[in-house]
């Protein structure tokens, strides 16, 4: 079946890529202009000429042929790597990175086959301008940013230093074997030379990552790798850069002064493109202060502006590729505590979205371009010794540099690392860019750079790429357990860090905490205060986000265990809760309460509350909204929001369980269930804990059995007894409320009758909520809405749920009392926004 | 730095030295260190430390004083907090944070290891019952973030009690439902934080250079 899938996907690539070529034939019959019309492009041509009658459709190929190779080249890439993704018994040997390239292979075959040249390659300026910024921009703005500091000396030496090693040694070793007649007759002096050794020095982020996330190497081997792949970027563009004016200059007009302005210009590229970086990204921190206005496309300020500042870098050929990396690495703290939190997310995503499918591009257009008779010159000598000195020396390099600093380091780099490290040096599409964007006019045998760069790529993308996981296997090369870290072990990070820099006053002397707490000394007084809203700076607490996420990662288990049962109903419990919680963290989350709130009063009241929703701070949520619901506005609301609410938690769960970037998921409806049920979980931990309440544990055990036969979630199960003390309350909810589906008069069901302890008051208000419609999904909607409608109508008035509130706030005890007023309490969720958003500022106060 | 490099001292310093670990002239710098902190007395109170000005910002501070006064730490069969320490005292606690040697067997690693986490236990554990409830978890987490204003006690305690639960659910497994998880006893603790390289973590550089002069 998966086969028949597979298969059925790969001829689905095959069929675009003959369409392709289809398109090619067009093009370049077109392109030939004057060689005559043959009969594809009588078609073709027809839109051009005089028309005599009327057309009713017309063939408009060129007008959109360039927009649609492009689109179609994007939709066969990513279909490459689907089928590469599918391919699970390939993908766990082979990197993925490699296979695209083979199926760039592939996909080139077919085009040349077709056409018998080359239409399609990666043309440098496409590289350096529309696929590369986003891969950086993506590689700074996720750069784990505290590793990257701590190791920025290490990462700069091997950055800088290491890359003007390889290049001059491989340059200069290359010309000395050519000397030595090791190549034959090449038109190559020493500068072509060391133009070539610098455009191959750059390792390259995009196949490091690729190959390396693959294998979960340790922190400190990664950060190194990775931020000395990053940098050396820079570095290399701007050795080529430097280079390159020496080789137009020639050879007879260097002087010491030439070399010099070199050098200087080495460092002013460098730095001066590291600069425009933080500019840009104080600038973007700027203006996310204050585009909650325009929430929606609150997103995209950073990409146009990450972009600017790769522009902007480049129009003053500073280092772009610097710029937008310090961008992103430096906006990304402020910009994810300015922004709302679904932005965040939307950025992360987009983020996402954009760098993997032109990593995607890349790599399978490195393949595509191999299939060219043009550009293939061969020369053994030339290409051997290539590869041969690109690894040497890169080991000698690494290990040189390696050795110089752990002369320095407290915990020495070892020979393994240092051995994988140096294995790690994989090239890529730059050292490619940087080759096909050679002058002809000045380098004769461009042809044969790039075939010998296009063949080291090759080499070390897929060879060492390949062999990368076996080593790191066989040399037993410290790997991390790719898990998130515990909470404890986060709080005990936390103390560990103070921990050391009080021993370093207390031993009176000045080191890296010392450095390290200096600046976020100076940070938090100064920086924070310019670059972040004042909400935001209260809640960007370290631990609070870790708390935050670990909450939402429980909310969403909880629901998911809910659905296996059927029932969304403890989604509505405990009032009380999410009014403490709004007061509590106020800003982060009465954004997303009030808007899911005049959702549901607009969807059950039909109510014209436009008045009330204007005033709304987030009117561009309810945009936003909209949008979701495609502006069926004359819809049953109501009906909408519960579809809304579980396909949209049905999608995001298993986007919960992928990887890296998805824990802060910021979900309307995984908040507001965090909200409300955080605070029982815990309160019912702690009781429990505490071991206060032995009525609860009476009454735990039958529901706990039970439960295990239901079947928990198995996922993130917590076994502890007070977990499923609470989940069994859940559980006694719905059977409540499984009753109340049945035609029971839900409403008044006595609250006393289950869990029997009254201790815990934020559990009681589930016992009295109304069948959740979606129980009775099954029949229709509308038979059932009226009903409910009338049932929720009936206890609500503004006045009592203003009164109601803080008393819920304060008396926690006397639950006994709001009880009474549940159907009130209840009738607070679907309040108007206004006076309970009013409300939420004035308990904030209050409390 | 004549002061202490006096001769009576040279063969102490020995001694220490063989016992910490440290270097001469790292134990002269930190002789220095503590004569300055506590006034040219020869023994430390809790007072001489809290007054630091840089410590004066450190959110668990009493926590970390209150490591240095704590009879566990010190090596030596005495339990308890004490009042004043001796520079020996004063360099067994500085000891723990000294960087572990290049080449390490396993055990040795290990051994750093359980020390360096057992420091930390001690710090958790107030009342030196061997485990540490969630009440003193509480307190420490509280204090951490005590400094940083915008979370109130509430969330401390929120937090707390989330990693203790997740403490609860590694080591205990499935526990009975009437079960109440006393504390997180050293064995747990070793075992929760085992993915924590704390031998290559919890170190700081002690410097053959005196810089004494440049603190406060």
């Amino acid at each position: 079946m998966l086969l028949l899938r597979r298969l059925s996907l790969v001829l689905t690539a095959l069929l675009v890529s003959g369409t392709l070529c289809q398109a090619d034939i067009f093009r370049n019959s077109e392109s030939s202009g004057s060689t005559g019309s043959e009969t594809s492009t009588s078609e073709s041509t027809n839109s051009t000429t005089t028309i005599t009658t009327l057309p009713i459709v017309t063939w408009k190929w060129h007008h959109i042929e360039t927009p649609y190779l492009v689109a179609l080249w994007v939709l066969v890439c990513w279909l490459c790597k689907l089928v590469v993704q599918l391919n699970t018994r390939l993908k766990s040997f082979f990197p993925e990175s490699g296979l695209l390239i083979i199926c760039g292979f592939i996909l080139g075959g077919i085009v040349w086959g077709a056409d018998k040249a080359q239409t399609f390659k990666l043309a440098p300026r496409n590289f350096f301008y529309f696929l590369l910024p986003q891969i950086i921009l993506d590689t700074g703005y996720f750069m784990p940013n505290k590793l990257f500091f701590s190791n920025l000396g290490a990462i700069l030496v091997h950055a800088v230093i290491g890359t003007v090693w390889n290049a001059g040694a491989v340059g200069v070793s290359l010309w000395g074997c050519y000397l030595g007649g090791a190549m034959g007759d090449l038109q190559i002096g020493l500068l072509q030379f060391l133009l070539f050794g610098s455009l191959l020095a750059a390792v390259d982020p995009v196949a490091v990552i690729a190959v390396f996330e693959e294998v979960h190497v340790n922190e400190v081997l990664f950060i190194w790798v990775f931020g000395e792949s990053l940098l050396n970027d820079g570095v290399t563009v701007v050795l080529y850069n430097v280079f390159d004016a020496f080789v137009s200059l020639g050879g007879s007009k260097i002087d010491a002064g030439e070399i010099i302005k070199g050098i200087v210009s080495f460092f002013v590229v460098s730095f001066g493109g590291s600069l425009i970086g933080v500019a840009f990204a104080i600038i973007i921190s700027l203006l996310t202060k204050y585009t909650g206005k325009v929430q929606i496309i609150e997103a995209g300020f950073i990409f146009v502006l990450g972009y600017l500042s790769y522009l902007t870098a480049e129009m003053l050929s500073l280092s772009a590729i610097l710029s937008v990396t310090f961008c992103g690495v430096c906006c990304q703290k402020y910009v994810n505590a300015n922004m709302d939190e679904k932005s965040v997310t939307a950025v992360r995503y987009a983020m996402k979205v954009f760098a993997n499918g032109s990593e995607t591009m890349i790599f399978v257009f490195l393949g595509v371009t191999a299939i060219d008779s043009v550009i293939w010159v061969w020369n053994t000598g030339f290409i051997c010794l290539t590869i041969l000195f690109a690894i040497v020396y890169r080991f000698i390099g690494v290990f040189s540099l390696t050795w110089f600093l752990n002369r320095y380091r407290l915990v020495p780099i070892e020979v393994i690392d240092q051995l994988v490290m140096s294995y790690g040096g994989l090239r890529g599409a730059v050292a490619y860019g940087l080759a096909a964007s050679l002058d002809e006019t000045r380098i004769k045998e461009k042809n044969l750079m790039i075939s010998t760069t296009l063949i080291v790529v090759y080499f070390t993308v897929v060879i060492q790429g390949l062999t990368m996981k076996p080593l790191v296997k066989w040399l037993k090369v410290k790997r991390v357990t790719p898990s998130d870290l515990k909470l404890i072990e986060k709080v005990n990070n936390r103390a560990c860090e103070h921990i050391l820099a009080a021993m370093e006053d207390i031993s009176g002397r000045i080191g890296d905490n010392w450095w390290t707490r200096g600046w976020k000394r100076f940070e938090d007084t100064y920086i924070t205060w310019f670059l972040m809203k004042p909400e935001a700076r209260k809640n960007r607490d370290y631990l609070f986000s870790i708390f935050h996420k670990l909450n939402l990662e429980d909310a969403v288990n909880y629901v998911t265990e809910g659905e296996k049962r059927g029932s969304l109903a403890f989604l509505r419990n405990g009032e009380g809760t999410n009014v403490d919680f709004d007061k509590k963290y106020g800003m982060e989350f009465s954004g997303v309460m009030p808007d899911i709130t005049s959702e549901l009063d607009f969807g059950i009241d039909n109510v014209p509350v436009t008045t009330i929703r204007n005033t709304v701070p987030s009117v561009s949520l309810d945009i936003h909204e909209q949008d979701m619901r495609g502006m069926n506005e004359d819809f049953n609301a109501h009906h909408l929001l519960q579809q809304h609410l579980y396909r949209s938690r049905k999608n995001h769960r298993h986007k919960y369980s992928r990887s890296d970037f998805t824990i802060n998921q910021s979900e309307d409806e995984v908040q507001e269930i965090f909200q409300r049920t955080m605070r029982n979980r815990l309160e019912s931990f702690k009781s429990a804990k505490m071991g206060v309440t032995p009525v609860k544990k009476i009454t735990k055990h039958p529901k706990t059995n039970h439960k295990m036969a239901n079947g928990k979630t198995t996922d993130k199960s917590y076994p502890y007894g007070d977990e499923d003390f609470e989940f069994s309350e859940a559980d006694s909810a719905y059977s409540g409320d499984g009753a109340a589906a049945s035609g029971n008069s839900p409403m008044r069901a006595p609250p006393y009758t289950v869990g029997g302890g009254i201790e815990n008051p934020a559990f009681m208000p589930e016992m009295d909520t109304p069948p959740p419609p979606w129980l009775s999904e099954a029949e229709t909607d509308t038979s059932v809405a009226p009903s409910q409608r009338a049932q929720r109508h009936l206890p609500w008035s503004p006045n009592n749920l203003r009164r109601l509130a803080p008393l819920r706030l304060s008396n926690r005890s006397a639950d006994s009392f709001v009880m009474a007023d549940v159907p009130a309490a209840e009738g607070s969720e679907e309040a108007p926004k206004e006076p309970s958003d009013e409300e939420d500022q004035r308990d904030g106060t209050h409390m | 730095m004549g002061a202490f490099h006096s001769v009576p001292d040279d063969h102490e310093y020995h001694i220490l030295s063989e016992k910490t670990g440290f270097s001469l002239e790292q134990i002269g710098i930190l002789h220095n260190r503590f004569k300055q902190l506590s006034h040219n007395s020869d023994v430390l109170r809790r007072n001489d430390l809290h007054t630091i000005p840089d410590l004066a910002c450190n959110p668990i501070r009493s926590q970390i004083v209150e490591a240095f006064f704590d009879g566990r730490n010190f090596r030596k069969n005495c339990e308890g907090p004490v009042q004043e320490i001796g520079f020996e005292e004063f360099l067994i606690v500085m000891s723990y944070f000294r960087p572990p040697s290049v080449h390490m067997t396993e055990e040795q690693r290990e051994d750093i290891r359980r020390h360096k986490l057992r420091f930390l236990f001690n710090m958790h554990d107030t009342d030196n019952d061997g485990t540490i409830t969630l009440e003193e978890y509480r307190h420490v987490v509280e204090e951490l973030l005590s400094r940083s204003g915008s979370l109130g006690r509430e969330t401390a305690k929120g937090i707390a009690d989330a990693a203790m639960l997740e403490v609860a659910n590694m080591s205990m497994g499935r526990m009975g439902p009437g079960e109440v998880y006393a504390g997180i006893t050293f064995e747990h603790f070793l075992k929760i934080l085992k993915d924590i390289e704390i031998e290559t973590r919890m170190h700081i550089r002690f410097l053959n250079m005196d810089t004494t002069t440049l603190c406060k």
